[in-house]
């Protein structure tokens, strides 16, 4: 099962190789949307189960992280934020 | 989220978090009076939430990597709305909060996923990945 993960991932940043990590622990995998990239509501809908939105702001794209906030509260898919 | 939340459900268009926007004046997220940055710290969790329930606990420990958090000015407003804070440090400050009328919409101060473990995945995380597994989105 595809978890959307919206954020800039940082390969040095502990708690993005810990969040990759824990969804593994859980029996989901991950796939990062970096901010400035975020795709239409359509397609997160269709692609993902759930959206993690990662830590480390300031984000490259504040504007494309809210919007998949936006997209997963009115569309109601599991949002999870650290 | 708490910015997203404010601006679309409260209706502020103009509401910023302070480390992207510290001039703003309308502000959600604000710094803590003390950075809670590389540090770990007891939350106490609402029983019957959403966070409660997972944990199953009264309190847990976590660890913490920020310096901001919600406003004590927008905490009534978010609460009276259906944000409820569900998980509080021992002052009672907000750690988590969460949307009850949604499947699964949980923000936290703290980053849970460094507890996580092959053998015992932490409990938001599994929650979080339960829910996703029964999601019906809105198409």
């Amino acid at each position: 099962m595809l978890i959307g993960v919206v954020g800039d991932r940082n390969p040095a940043n502990e708690t993005h190789t810990t969040l990759d990590a824990s969804l593994a622990h859980a029996g989901a995998e991950g796939e990062w949307i970096p901010t400035d990239a975020v795709p239409s509501a359509e397609e997160l809908v269709a692609s993902y189960a759930g959206i993690w939105v990662a830590p480390a702001s300031p984000y490259r794209s504040m504007e494309g992280a809210l919007s998949a906030i936006t997209t997963a509260r009115e569309r109601r898919i599991p949002l999870v934020g650290t | 989220m708490l910015v997203e939340y404010a601006r679309n459900v409260l209706g502020v268009e103009d509401v910023e978090h302070a480390e992207t926007s510290p001039d703003a004046d309308d502000l959600v997220v604000t710094p803590l009076s003390c950075s809670l940055w590389g540090q770990e710290h007891p939350v106490v969790l609402v029983r019957g939430s959403r966070a409660g329930d997972l944990y199953g606990a009264e309190s847990a420990v976590e660890d913490y990597f920020c310096s901001y958090g919600l406003s004590p000015e927008y905490r009534p407003r978010l609460e009276e709305s259906g944000l409820r804070v569900t998980g509080l440090d021992e002052d009672g400050e907000p750690r988590i909060v969460e949307l009850e009328s949604h499947p699964f919409f949980v923000a936290t101060l703290f980053c849970f996923q460094t507890r996580s473990r092959p053998e015992e995945p932490h409990p938001l995380v599994a929650g979080f990945v339960d829910a996703a597994r029964q999601a019906k989105v809105v198409t």
